[in-house]
């Protein structure tokens, strides 16, 4: 892939309410994009319009020029994936099983996995460090393994661009860190992430860029160091926000953001 | 693909639990072997068993005949031929497809609580035996109205759901108890309009299952519909699993949702009409087999659903011989799957969740 183009998506679930008003954006390959915004401004709608779990009201998705939104559901799931925030089932799959399932899309109708499938399964739950839980039903594991798993699911999908909604929930610093780490890694291969998530932190260690959405329009695309300014948080999440900065030979770097504390002067801990 | 050989942050004895998982994937393939072997020799013992005792010897000597296209040359080498076998193949067909059509519900419906008739196909079923019993008395148009109506109301309560907000699980569960409620009254009503002495005691029977008036041409239908559908439902086993996580992810993971739906809907309902059909209505089977086929190969449905449809056909089979060689009077069907069937329910529920394969 070289890149997706999103253009002016709009979905409502009632006319007179719109979640998604006109989204735009592009992708390239390589890129880890983090989607940012309050509760409520349409990131997983707009993550479930792109992957086709909700068809979109107006414009368009294009990867590469070709039109995802009127694709058939299979070809689609090639190209972009989606790792959703539920994770339950109703049956006890293994967890193993739960990865096999990211084949469904390279299997026709009548196919069951095959080898291949079994080797992409297992490797995806390696890159995640959940081998030795693959044969562990999957609603015994805790909320973060589950995550991991399904996080896995959609690395055996490899499709072109996979969307992870809030992948960083759940998960100890430890798998945070393992698998935003694998992510980057994944996207300088040449496939593209879009992860929403509520962790500013996050976005400004491992994004090459962040959207910041609101009320269901971006309000800012760009490179975290220019989107995740103290202003612009502060007004997206409608709390006050600082960013703390570190010093290195005069140059200055953005190293975390932190919510202000009334009464508490934040500039005391410079 | 280069991004499997990325390094590994914890690779804790990754080959020794794949090296087990391995182990028990062997096991698990000789218990799989010999649950889909089973209803081989109970059929062989059923056909032995009854009121009328038949020797092995006899048995094999009538089959041997049969085979050969020889006539039968004792009463009870006819027995077996006419009354035995056809009706202990109708048994393990309607056992097949109640068991494989449940299983492929509780796959698409995520619950472990559903059974064949979540969208009203018995009930329909029922209303159209009980009012071609009530109009002409005859037992064919009884069954080939059960098949009809069966599949009726099941596109009855599809398309119900479908004008309010499309194929949705909920909807569809909603949608197939009301049908199957509208249906069950207008069946009360037909036996409540039935004359007691004659029709309503043929009514009642009919709704309570039996296989006492299976014959030869009872067969082929049952044979072709449980053949093709049980096919078509293993050929799309592992769909079902995905199936089963829920439209959206679903639908993200490359599936039409919708039209997969529509066809497993289809093939299950088509399985559960025959099977009715034939037998009338029997209970618990698609219910309860499901539920010991996980406790027995776990809940992927590449197992579940060929397990079930066997186990299905050797439960029925088990039911049906006891109901026929037991009690000095046959007892209908669906009484005896009810009293076998709920304590083997509560005996799985007791063996407790997760090793029933479902969650809470």
């Amino acid at each position: 892939m070289k890149r997706l183009d999103v253009q002016g998506l709009a979905f409502a679930f009632h006319p007179d309410r719109p979640v998604l008003r006109g989204i735009s954006f592009a992708v390239a390959a390589n890129e880890v994009v983090y989607v940012l915004g309050p509760n409520g401004c349409g990131k997983s709608t707009l993550f479930n319009c792109l992957s086709g779990v909700y068809a979109p009201q107006g414009g368009r998705v294009l990867l590469d020029g070709a039109d995802l939104t009127h694709m058939a559901a299979r070809r689609r799931a090639h190209y972009i994936g989606l790792v959703p925030q539920n994770h339950a089932a109703a049956f006890a799959y293994s967890a193993r099983d739960m990865a096999l399932m990211g084949r469904a899309p390279h299997l026709g109708l009548f196919e069951t996995p095959g080898r291949a499938d079994y080797e992409a399964a297992d490797a995806a739950l390696a890159a995640v460090g959940l081998s030795h839980l693959a044969a562990r039903p999957f609603n015994e594991l805790s909320g973060g393994e589950r995550r991991l798993v399904t996080i896995a699911r959609g690395l055996a999908q490899e499709s072109d661009v996979l969307l992870l909604d809030e992948p960083d929930a759940y998960l100890d610093p430890k798998n945070q860190h393992l698998v935003q780490e694998t992510i980057v890694a994944l996207a300088r291969q040449g496939r593209a992430f879009l992860i929403s998530s509520h962790s500013p932190n996050n976005a400004l260690l491992y994004g090459d860029r962040v959207l910041l959405l609101e009320a269901g329009r971006v309000v800012a695309d760009g490179p975290p160091p220019e989107v995740l300014t103290a202003a612009m948080l502060s007004a997206a999440y409608g709390a006050e926000m600082e960013i703390i900065y570190e010093s290195n030979n005069g140059a200055q770097r953005a190293r975390a953001v932190l919510p202000v504390r009334a009464g508490h002067d934040g500039h005391d801990r410079r | 693909m280069t991004w499997r050989s990325l390094p590994r942050m914890r690779p804790r004895s990754a080959d020794e639990t794949l090296a087990g998982l391995r182990r028990l994937r062997r096991d698990g393939r000789l218990r799989l072997w010999l649950l889909l072997a089973l209803p081989i020799p109970l059929a062989v013992i059923a056909l032995a068993l009854g009121r009328y005792e038949i020797s092995l010897a006899t048995m094999f000597q009538a089959v041997g005949r049969a085979l050969v296209g020889q006539p039968a040359a004792t009463a009870a080498e006819t027995l077996v031929l006419q009354v035995r076998l056809p009706r202990i193949l109708a048994a393990l067909l309607i056992g097949a497809a109640l068991g494989g059509s449940g299983a492929a519900f509780q796959g698409i419906f995520k619950n472990p609580l559903v059974d064949s008739n979540i969208l009203g196909v018995t009930s329909g079923a029922g209303f159209g035996a009980a009012l071609a019993l009530l109009l002409t008395g005859s037992l064919p148009l009884a069954s080939l109205a059960a098949f009809i109506c069966g599949l009726a109301a099941v596109l009855l309560a599809y398309l119900g759901a479908h004008a309010h907000g499309g194929s949705h699980t909920l909807m569809l569960t909603l949608s197939g108890i009301l049908v199957g409620s509208f249906f069950g009254a207008l069946t009360s009503l037909v036996k409540i309009l039935a004359d007691p002495l004659s029709e309503l005691p043929a009514i009642t029977f009919w709704l309570l299952g039996g296989l006492s008036d299976v014959t030869w041409r009872s067969l082929p239908l049952l044979f072709l519909v449980t053949g093709l559908g049980g096919a078509l439902l293993l050929a799309l086993r592992w769909r079902l699993n995905v199936l089963s996580l829920g439209d959206r992810e679903a639908a993200a993971l490359g599936l039409n949702t919708r039209r997969m739906k529509l066809l497993i809907v289809g093939v299950a309902s088509l399985l559960t009409a025959a099977a009715v059909a034939v037998g009338g209505v029997i209970g618990w089977v698609g219910l309860v087999i499901p539920h010991a086929g996980r406790l027995l190969v776990g809940p992927d449905h590449r197992r579940l659903l060929p397990v079930s449809l066997s186990l299905g056909a050797a439960f029925l089979l088990v039911i049906d011989t006891l109901a026929r060689a037991t009690l000095p009077r046959e007892t209908p069907l669906g009484v005896f799957t009810g009293i076998v069937g709920v304590p083997v329910l509560f005996v799985l529920l007791r063996r407790g969740r997760s090793g029933a394969g479902w969650v809470e």
